[in-house]
């Protein structure tokens, strides 16, 4: 299976694959789809303003022209595509076009009204941040060779943890460290069971899924409500002094919830350690080719042990940014689904930290795009139809469908994973 | 022995006329339709009075064995049952124990007296917590033997039934649990089979469910017998055509099925959210479909408050089906072949990826299948939030049933007592239901680490091989 | 002997059990410092087990190491790195995706936490330089040869600071140029003041580059000779405990009409690359066409591309007469093609279903296996029963999993499924490797039965014995392309290695 994978990214066949044809045939959807857009769903002379709290209007479009202008631009892109053959410029395309696309979606969206850019921007970077913490946990566990499909369950752990903790300390902070320490426990039971044990990494996962929901639910209604322990309260958006007055990237990045900063700061770290450290080497090592690491005197579950468990103490914080970042008090299954977004996001990435950062950041953007269009309640044009939040809310889990299915573009898992090693 | 008893049997069924063997068929059918209440009732009390039929069976068993050399024969063929069944008893035993020490010690009695000092009530406290939970867990889930004693009595004295379809609620109630779960667990056996890791359950459930709720609601005026099979088909190849996206990608494109199937349940999750609370919602502000024509319900055998359906007919049904696919028929045989060894499989001339694409709908099908009987037997509709976790703990009940249908029902049938006693022990001890759920991840951790058990009861290590066959579930990453 | 000091390694008394097996029985084992070792024996002789205990990979259940002359204890493979010993594995232990510099570094505690690659780029650099290994510190593993893997293993061994080198089997992938300059390089080394013990199984290779050989059989040390002292036949003797009969006898061939001819043929290997290369040659019923050559030279493809398991680019393959080229494995199966994969577990048998089961992989779609749609239990076990007679194959029942069985079984087991298929052709791909010398010669008994039966036989060996002992004809594959097809009778040894070396033979020319 691994041999297949790597067959597609190394020999780039010359000539038509099914997936260039597929991402041209996207661009030219995607092209009509906003001329459309432009032509049905604005009026000649709209406005679309966009704006700051501090500054007011930052720069307002004409929509309907713009919005022509970035149909063509992406009509373009899919002549150029077919004119100069699919190999060139193949990188930057995919990226380009969901720019484009987001923006054009926006300014459709924001045609005769105003939007908050820096807002929107900050609603996406919140929105990201449990979903980054996850992907990092991922990471973690699947480049030492251990699958994990057990973030969502860890997530919840932490945020149970989190409530629990900071109400008997009465201490967010206190609660913050509990949940990284509850999420890494689990990661513990994970690696025991898949390491020691040698479970099939997917059960030991899905049992920790099962756990996290059924063991957070009964603890919650049998003893953090009866003795009063579920409000402990969120975090306060921390200002960092002067920087925070910067306009327009001040409120964006230095007035934030702790976990952000924290999101932030690990994103550097993790991505220093991977990948520019001898640890990093060895722990890579670990997932791609256990054995050949062993013979080198790396200890390679030893390894395992310590990547799983780091990336549980990841995931706990992504928790606390549920319990005690937004809601304050812990809600059954609050995580809702967003550890498996955060799984997606690590595949989008790549298994690199800033990979899955950028696909984070867009599935919060779609995250943030979803809650300002149901108080906008844009109707698409022709069919008059509102769209609903939903279908949004789908995205993340689509695009994940189609980047593994290859479609538009290859992705590498760590070729070892999933199997336990055995010294000889 | 009796194998050659069968075949002669069979020989002999063979060499009669076609007409003579559908007659018996039609009799053999059509008897227990006709009595299927009178049946399921002495089915509940004989489960609700488990310690006697259990003593019954052995008696009936020690009859049995006299012909073939008495007790030495009958304690080698209880042996060889109890040593399979060993690792998964002491399983769920273990767990049923650590769901006893959380209960006890979630008490916020138990912590008061402990804080004071007074161990001895604090045990003496948490021992009462646990043993009225339980009680009234079993009560849920098998009834109160007293009470079905004496209301057979009062049936015999002339009161009617209603007595006794009172008291058998606890076994009904668990019959009637263990359908989506028999289902379910089926979906992801099959998978199993093939090697394919249906995390994708739980969304196929739901599809199945709301496709033969669109079906039941939609058609009002049919006949019975066109409109529930209808309905029925329809939910099973919705949840199956689901399930089959994950198949395809597979066999097309190599995206694993584990990825697939888990962001098409929270595409399907979201999908359910709009169409029920959007586009199929009846009364405003319920998120919830209008109720399905009568036609289209799965009867019940008895009245209230049994609410066993057909569906359990049905689920006992697909058991055999699958069985019988998977070891009697020459796709079964494509499907484990593929399923053990994908190269084998290639070089013995087989569609590897053809294979995955069936057993995905396959499996899909009996997860819609699990919707389905929910959607037409008990709720009648469609609302927000319904699945429930059948999905998840399916693939508990594969591991539990290694894969094997009787395994899965077996295990089915466990969990839904344990679901249905939950009901029962939250009113009355007010432990939440949630309990299950732990004790159910428990059990599944301590089948997929069998050593765990073994090193908790001191057990003999058994045969490599044996452990590595064990082990052969799918070790492998989900590459491409 | 010598004074124990003059020894670089001394192992004595090493036993190592494996569940079933002694792989090494109280083995005494000693190389001198500076010289080139040759460990010789059979597949399964014990020599690869010896070398892991030395390379802490194994812990030996008994006995005692000295390195350098002084008691060892090699519990991982991290003393064996301290105690400088470095080895090179069979199968490379390199991580694909890292670039031979990152390869190079793996598990080193230097550079503690900063990746300072360049400079270590510069050091390989000049290690390679002084070794004369030509290799470029930034590429990533997969885009290299095989024969540049090698030589970062030995780089990676030599940074490590080994000055004892053990390699697994190092000619087995490599050209016989290849391992020219791999024996050159050793030789260097050894110059250097290395010492290096190589396992092979080759006798000529050991011979050439030896300075003392030690023979090892079913896990005991047959005998630990100088190179000049001795003779291949005499190693041959020691190796498999008798005298090596280099023609085996068998019936003349009569040869029929052609049943399979390739004509043209190319196809790509699993990495995208050109595999095979306008190959053309043809196959007899009642025939043996042995294909030699080193591995990794197109044989599998070769046979894959038969089969209609790999897809074929270019060319045309005709089973008796008809076109099956990139037709499906089902439709050539049908044309009467049997095949018997180079691995048997993990593509001939299912080793987690029966028995019975995998006796009917190839026919359980037909009567009276197979009935409209269901199988016939009967049928089945009684098919099975008479092939697990007919072909003497061990096994507790029918029932019994597969996985249970010895690797000799298991090989019958693949044959008595394809030759009860009664093939016209059959594809046979290493069909003794790893198989003890009953069933080697059962097996090889089978092949030449089903051959006066009638038979077509594409025989696929990397054992040139083998190959002169059974075919009728040889065919020599390099690097995808055919350099020749001899009678086995006219054959030489000596022309066919010049051949699976890549020269043409003289007819042709030469180049």
């Amino acid at each position: 299976m691994a041999v297949q994978a790597r067959t597609v990214s190394v020999s780039e066949a010359p000539g038509l694959s099914r997936r260039d044809i597929f991402v041209t045939i996207l661009m030219l959807l995607v092209g009509g789809g906003i001329l459309i857009l432009g032509a049905f769903g604005t009026q000649a002379g709209d406005q679309a303003t966009f704006t700051d709290q501090k500054l007011g209007t930052l720069f307002s479009l004409s929509s309907q022209p713009t919005l022509y202008l970035m149909g063509m631009a992406c009509l373009f892109m899919a002549g150029m595509r077919l004119y100069r053959g699919f190999a060139a410029l193949r990188a930057w395309f995919g990226l380009a076009l969901a720019v484009l696309a987001a923006f054009a979606f926006l300014v459709w969206m924001s045609s005769g009204t105003t939007l908050n850019v820096p807002g929107m921007i900050q609603a996406t970077l919140t929105a990201a941040t449990p979903l980054t913490l996850g992907a990092m946990c991922g990471l973690l566990c699947e480049r030492s060779g251990i699958i994990n499909i057990a973030i969502e369950g860890m997530m919840l752990f932490g945020a149970f943890a989190g409530v629990a903790f900071a109400a008997i300390f009465d201490n967010l902070w206190m609660g913050l460290i509990a949940a990284s320490l509850l999420g890494g426990a689990m990661a513990g039971v994970h690696a025991v069971l898949s390491i020691k044990y040698k479970v099939d990494q997917i059960i030991s996962g899905t049992v920790i899924n099962i756990l996290a929901v059924g063991a957070t639910r009964f603890l919650n209604l049998r003893v953090l409500e009866p003795a009063g322990l579920s409000t402990p309260g969120t975090f306060d958006a921390i200002r960092i002094p002067v920087l925070a007055d910067i306009p327009i990237v001040g409120p964006i990045l230095f007035e934030n919830q702790p976990t952000t900063y924290i999101m932030l700061i690990l994103l550097v770290v993790v991505n220093y350690v991977v990948f520019f450290t001898p640890w990093g080497l060895r722990m890579r090592a670990c997932g791609e080719h256990p054995r050949a690491a062993d013979t080198v005197g790396v200890a390679v579950n030893r390894m395992r042990y310590i990547s799983v468990v780091i990336g549980g103490l990841i995931a706990g914080v992504g928790g606390a940014y549920f319990s005690l970042g937004q809601v304050g008090t812990f809600e059954d299954g609050m995580t809702r689904g967003q550890g498996f977004v955060a799984l997606a996001a690590m595949i989008f990435g790549n298994w690199n930290p800033f990979g899955a950062f950028a696909a984070a950041l867009l599935f919060g953007f779609a995250n943030a795009l979803q809650v300002k269009m149901q108080i906008l309640q844009p109707v698409l044009p022709i069919i008059n139809v509102p769209i609903p939040p939903e279908f949004l809310q789908m995205a993340p889990y689509i695009l994940t469908i189609i980047v593994v299915a290859g479609v538009v573009g290859r992705v590498r898992p760590p070729a070892q994973e999933g199997k336990p090693y055995e010294k000889q | 022995m009796t194998e050659e008893r069968s075949a002669g049997l069979a020989a002999r069924i063979a060499a009669l006329p076609l007409w003579v063997r559908l007659v018996a068929l039609a009799v053999l059918v059509g008897v227990p339709v006709l009595l299927s209440k009178w049946l399921v009732l002495i089915l509940l009390i004989a489960l609700g009075l488990w310690p006697i039929t259990v003593l019954v069976g052995l008696v009936g068993l020690a009859l049995f064995s006299i012909p073939r050399g008495g007790w030495p024969w009958m304690r080698s063929w209880l042996g060889a049952r109890l040593r399979d069944l060993a690792i998964p008893l002491l399983s769920i035993f273990t767990a049923l124990v650590i769901g006893a020490l959380v209960i006890m010690f979630t008490d916020a009695e138990v912590y008061a007296a402990l804080s004071s000092g007074q161990i001895v009530y604090a045990l003496r406290v948490g021992i009462q917590n646990v043993a009225v939970a339980y009680g009234a867990l079993y009560e849920g889930a098998f009834g109160n033997p007293s009470d079905i004693l004496e209301a057979i009595g009062r049936a015999l004295g002339g009161e009617g039934l209603d007595p006794i379809l009172r008291a058998v609620r606890g076994p009904s109630d668990s019959m009637v649990q263990s359908v989506p779960y028999i289902f379910a667990g089926l979906a992801v056996a099959l998978g199993f089979r093939a090697g394919l890791f249906n995390i994708g359950a739980e969304g196929q459930i739901g599809i199945g469910w709301i496709a033969a709720v669109i079906v039941g609601f939609s058609f009002r005026g049919l006949p019975m017998i066109i409109h529930l099979p209808l309905a029925i088909v329809v939910g099973a190849i919705a949840g199956g055509l689901w399930a089959a996206i994950a198949g395809f990608l597979r066999a097309r494109t190599g995206a694993h099925e584990v990825i697939t199937t888990i962001m098409l349940n929270y595409i399907s999750f979201r999908l359910s959210e709009w169409l029920l609370c959007g586009p199929l919602e009846f009364t405003r502000g319920t998120c919830r479909t209008q109720e399905i024509a009568e036609s289209a319900y799965l009867p019940r055998f008895l009245s209230h408050p049994v609410t066993l359906h057909w569906g359990f007919v049905l689920a006992l049904a697909a058991a055999v089906a699958v069985g019988w696919f998977l070891f009697k028929t020459t796709w079964g045989y494509e499907l484990r072949t593929v399923g053990a060894n994908p190269n084998a499989a290639r070089y013995g001339g087989m569609s590897v990826t053809r294979t995955w694409v069936l057993a995905m709908f396959l499996s899909g099908c009996l997860a819609g299948l699990a919707g389905v009987s929910q959607g037409l037997g008990i709720s009648h509709n469609a609302a927000l939030g319904f699945q429930a976790g059948y999905g998840f703990d399916a693939i508990a009940l594969a591991l539990l049933g290694k894969s094997h249908p009787a395994g899965v029902v077996a295990a089915a049938f466990i969990f839904g007592v344990l679901r249905a006693g939950a009901a029962r022990m939250q009113s009355v001890a007010g432990v939440p239901t949630e309990i299950v759920q732990i004790i159910q991840a428990l059990v599944i951790v301590f089948i997929a680490a069998p050593a765990i058990i073994r090193a908790i009861y001191r057990f003999r290590e058994r045969r490599r091989e044996d452990i590595e066959a064990e082990m052969a579930v799918f070790s492998r990453g989900w590459g491409a | 002997m010598e004074d124990t000091s003059s020894f670089a390694i001394r192992m004595e008394g090493i036993t190592k059990r494996f569940p079933g097996v002694v792989a090494n029985n109280s083995i005494d084992f000693a190389v001198r410092q500076g010289e080139i070792h040759a460990l010789l024996g059979e597949n399964g002789a014990g020599k690869t087990t010896l070398m892991k205990i030395l390379a802490g990979l194994y812990q030996p259940d008994e006995g005692q190491i000295w390195i350098d002359g002084r008691a060892a204890s090699v519990h991982s493979p991290r003393d064996a790195i301290d105690l400088g010993i470095g080895m090179i594995h069979q199968h490379f232990m390199l991580v694909e995706s890292h670039t031979v510099a990152e390869n190079i570094i793996l598990g080193l505690d230097v550079p503690r936490f900063v990746l300072n690659l360049e400079k270590v780029e510069r050091e390989i650099a000049k290690l390679a330089d002084q070794y004369h290994l030509l290799v470029d510190p930034g590429a990533r593993i997969w885009q290299l040869s095989v024969g540049e893997q090698q030589r970062i293993e030995i780089l990676k061994a030599l940074y490590r600071g080994a000055r004892i080198l053990v390699m697994d089997e190092p000619t087995a992938v490599l050209t016989p140029q290849e391992a020219k300059q791999l024996f050159n390089t050793l030789r260097s080394m050894v110059a250097e003041g290395h010492t290096v013990v190589f396992i092979s199984h080759k006798l000529g290779e050991v011979m050439s580059v030896a300075d003392r050989i030690t023979v090892l059989r079913r896990g005991e040390v047959e005998a630990t000779v100088q190179a000049s002292e001795t003779s291949r036949q005499d190693l041959a003797r020691m190796m498999v405990g008798r005298e090596v009969l280099f023609r085996v006898g068998k019936r003349e061939s009569e040869p029929g009409d052609v049943v399979l001819e390739i004509d043209g043929l190319g196809a790509l290997n699993d990495k995208g690359l050109e595999a095979l290369r306008d190959v053309s040659l043809t196959v007899r019923h009642g025939e043996i066409l042995g294909v030699a050559g080193v591995a990794g030279n197109g044989q599998r493809e070769l046979a894959e591309a038969i089969v209609g398991l790999r897809p074929v680019t270019r060319g045309q393959i005709r089973v008796d007469g008809e076109g099956v080229t990139n037709r499906t494995p089902r439709e050539v199966m049908d044309r009467g093609v049997a095949y018997i994969p180079a691995d048997r577990i993990g593509s001939g048998l299912v080793v987690n279903l029966s028995v019975a089961e995998n006796l009917i992989l190839k026919c359980y779609r037909d009567p009276p296996i197979c009935n409209w749609f269901f199988l016939d239990g009967d049928a089945i076990s009684g098919h099975a029963q008479e092939l697990v007679r007919a072909y003497d194959v061990m096994t507790p029942g029918i029932e019994t999993r597969t996985r249970l069985l010895s690797g000799g079984n298991l090989q019958k087991l693949i044959l008595a499924r394809e030759i009860s298929s009664k093939p016209a052709l059959m594809v046979s791909v290493y069909p003794t490797r790893g198989l003890d010398v009953g069933a080697t010669e059962a097996v090889r008994r089978l092949l030449l039965e089903q051959r006066d039966a009638g038979g077509g036989i594409l025989l696929i060996s990397e054992d040139l014995d083998e190959l002169l002992s059974m075919s009728d004809r040889i065919a020599v594959l390099y690097e995808g392309r055919i350099m020749g097809i001899v009678e086995s009778q006219e054959a030489r040894v000596e022309a066919l290695g010049l051949m699976m070396a890549g020269t043409a033979p003289e007819e042709d020319g030469g180049e």
